[in-house]
C-alpha cells in the first residue's frame, strides 16, 4: 500500500507522532481478534491466544503519507458486548473493526448485532470495517462473497485475512487509518462544516465508495 | 524445603499458619514457594471440607430427611457452554490442554455455575485453570474455586459491583494514600479506571503478575482475614505505588496511564516483595478500618522514600 509504512511499535510514553488514532476491534469471542493485533504489532502469531478479559491495548506508530500516525488499539472481549464499560470506550473511536471467523458462521450472523451495538455507543461518524478472519482455514463456512454482501448492505469495507499466514493484517489497520486520515484531510479542506465530531465518515452514509476502494482478496 | 514441610516443621496450627505463616509472611521467608501449595491450600481450607464438604456435598445433605425429593441441583450444560469450552481450550498451559484435564474443568465449571446460579464471565475459566494446577484433583479444586469465587463473582463479576468498590472504596483509600496518584488517575478527562480494574480484580493479578506473586495473594485471600474488596484495595494501592515514577510524569496522559495500568507486567521495573506486598496491603487495610488516615499517609511516603527516593509531597492534605 503505497504511502503506507510501519515506524515502530512502541508502549512507552514518547510524543514522537504527529496525531493519534483511536481503534477499536469487536466481535465474537475467539474470531481472532486478540491473533490479529499481535499479528499487526509483533508480528507473532499463537493459535491458541488467551482470551481477552474486558479490554487490551496496544500501541503502534505508522506513517500515513509522510505523517507518524500513533495508532492506539484496543481490543475488545469477545463476551463484553452488552457490558458497560467496555462499550462505554467505543464512544471516543476513530475506528471500529467488526470481525468474525470464516469458519464460523454464528459469528458471521452476529456481526448484525455487533453492527446495532456500534450504532448504540459508538460516534456516527467512526469509520468501520468488516473483517472475515482465519481465511487460510479449509473449514469455511462463510464465503467470500457473503462478507463482502455483509459488508456493502451495512455500507462500510470489506477484508478477509488470515493473522496465521500474515494475510492481509497490515492491509485491515492501514487502510482503516488511511480512511479515518484522508476524511480528517478533507474535513479540514472543507473547513470543517457538515463533518462529525472527529471528522470522519458518517457509518450510516452507506459509503460505498470506500467499500469498493478497500476490497481486498 | 516446600511450603509443606515447612509448615509442618513450624506450626501447630492451622490457626497459627494462618496468623503467622501467612499474615505475617514467615511461610515465604523459609520455604520454596514453587513447591507444596496444593497441600498449603488443602490445609488452609481443611477445616471448612471437613465440616461441610464441599457446597453441592453440603446441600445435599440438608434434604437428606425430606419426604420429597431433595432439591439437588440439576447440572445442565448453560447457555455459555460453547463459550466455556472456547476458553478452557484457550488456557495458557499444556498440562491444562490435555483432554481428561479439559473435561473436569468443564464439569467442574458447570457444576459450580449451576450450584451457585452463576452466570459465565470470562476470566472464572483462568482462576479455575490455575487452582487445578495447584491441586489436580477435582474435590479440592472445586473446593478451592468456590471459596475464591465466592468472593469475587459478587463484586468484581458484577459491573454496579465493580463502580460502587471503585468509587467508595478503592479511590478513597487511595486519595488518603496518595493524593497525587489517586489526582493523576482521577483528573478530568475521556478515560475510565474501571478499564484496568476490571482485568486486575477478576483475574486477581493474573495478567499483571508473575505466577509466584499471584498464588501468595491467593493465600491470603483464600484464609479470608479481611474483606476481599478492601484487602484488593490495599494491595493494588501498593502496585500502583511501585510505578509511582511512571504514573506521576508530568507528561503521563489518560492514554498513557491505561496504557501503562494494562500492561503493568511490563511497565513495573523493581516490585516489592510478594509478601510485603500483601503485609503492607493488609496493613494499609486495618489502618483504613481505623481511619488513621496519618499513619496510612506516613507508610505510603515511607514506601516511596526508601524504594524509590520519591518525597511525596502533596498540596491537598486531604
Amino acid at each position: 500500500m503505497s504511502g503506507l509504512r510501519t515506524v515502530s511499535a512502541s508502549s512507552g510514553n514518547g510524543k514522537s507522532y504527529d496525531s493519534i488514532m483511536k481503534i477499536l476491534l469487536i466481535g465474537d469471542s475467539g474470531v481472532g481478534k486478540s491473533c490479529l493485533l499481535v499479528r499487526f504489532v509483533d508480528d507473532k502469531f499463537n493459535p491458541s491466544f488467551i482470551t481477552t478479559i474486558g479490554i487490551d491495548f496496544k500501541i503502534k506508530t505508522v506513517d500515513i503519507n509522510g505523517k507518524k500516525i500513533k495508532l492506539q488499539l484496543w481490543d475488545t472481549a469477545g463476551q463484553e458486548r452488552f457490558r458497560t464499560i467496555t462499550t462505554a470506550y467505543y464512544r471516543g473511536a476513530m475506528g471500529i473493526i467488526l470481525v468474525y471467523d470464516v469458519t464460523d458462521e454464528r459469528t458471521f450472523s452476529n456481526i448484525r448485532q455487533w453492527f446495532k451495538t456500534v450504532n448504540e455507543h459508538a460516534n456516527d461518524d467512526a469509520q468501520l470495517l468488516l473483517v472475515g478472519n482465519k481465511s487460510d482455514m479449509d473449514t469455511r463456512t462463510v464465503t467470500y462473497e457473503q462478507g463482502e454482501a455483509l459488508a456493502k448492505e451495512l455500507g462500510i469495507p470489506f477484508i478477509e485475512s488470515s493473522a496465521k499466514n500474515d494475510d492481509n493484517v497490515n492491509e485491515i489497520f492501514f487502510t482503516l487509518a488511511k480512511l479515518i486520515q484522508e476524511k480528517i484531510d478533507n474535513d479540514k479542506l472543507a473547513g470543517g462544516s457538515g463533518a462529525g465530531k472527529e471528522g470522519n465518515i458518517n457509518i450510516n452514509s452507506g459509503n460505498n465508495a470506500s467499500s469498493k476502494n478497500a476490497c481486498c482478496n | 524445603m516446600d511450603l509443606k514441610q515447612v509448615a509442618v516443621d513450624r506450626y501447630g496450627s492451622r490457626d497459627e499458619l494462618v496468623q503467622r505463616g501467612v499474615w505475617r509472611g514467615e511461610l515465604y521467608r523459609y520455604a520454596d514457594t514453587d513447591k507444596g501449595r496444593g497441600w498449603l491450600w488443602k490445609a488452609l481450607i481443611a477445616e471448612e471440607q471437613a465440616n461441610n464438604g464441599n457446597q453441592f456435598d453440603k446441600r445435599h445433605q440438608m434434604h437428606v430427611r425430606r419426604l420429597t425429593p431433595p432439591a439437588v441441583p440439576k447440572l445442565t450444560a448453560p447457555l455459555e457452554k460453547p463459550v466455556i469450552e472456547l476458553d478452557l481450550r484457550r488456557l495458557n498451559d499444556a498440562e491444562l490442554l490435555q483432554p481428561e484435564v479439559q473435561k473436569t474443568l468443564l464439569e467442574l465449571m458447570i457444576r459450580v455455575l449451576t450450584i451457585h446460579n452463576w452466570t459465565y464471565k470470562q476470566g472464572f475459566h483462568e482462576l479455575l485453570g490455575t487452582i487445578w494446577l495447584q491441586l489436580r484433583e477435582p474435590n479440592s479444586t472445586m473446593t478451592v474455586f468456590e471459596k475464591m469465587m465466592e468472593q469475587v463473582v459478587p463484586i468484581f463479576y458484577n459491573e454496579t459491583r465493580l463502580a460502587q468498590w471503585e468509587k467508595h472504596i478503592f479511590a478513597p483509600l487511595l486519595k488518603v494514600c496518595s493524593p497525587i496518584l489517586h489526582d493523576q488517575l482521577y483528573r478530568e478527562g475521556n478515560h475510565t479506571n474501571l478499564l484496568w480494574l476490571l482485568r486486575w480484580t477478576r483475574v486477581l493479578f493474573l495478567r499483571e503478575l508473575p505466577m509466584d506473586y499471584v498464588l501468595v495473594i491467593w493465600d491470603h485471600i483464600l484464609t479470608g482475614t479481611y474483606p476481599i474488596e478492601t484487602l484488593l484495595s490495599g494491595i493494588i494501592v501498593v502496585l500502583l505505588l511501585n510505578v509511582y515514577g511512571e504514573l506521576s510524569h508530568p507528561e503521563c496522559d489518560d492514554d498513557d496511564l491505561v496504557e501503562i495500568l494494562l500492561n503493568y507486567n511490563e511497565s513495573v521495573s523493581s516490585l516489592v516483595d510478594s509478601a510485603e506486598l500483601c503485609r503492607m496491603g493488609s496493613r494499609l487495610v486495618e489502618l483504613w478500618f481505623l481511619q488513621d488516615v496519618n499513619s496510612l499517609r506516613m507508610i505510603c511516603n515511607t514506601f516511596l522514600k526508601l524504594r524509590f527516593n520519591v518525597n511525596q509531597v502533596d498540596n491537598n492534605n486531604s
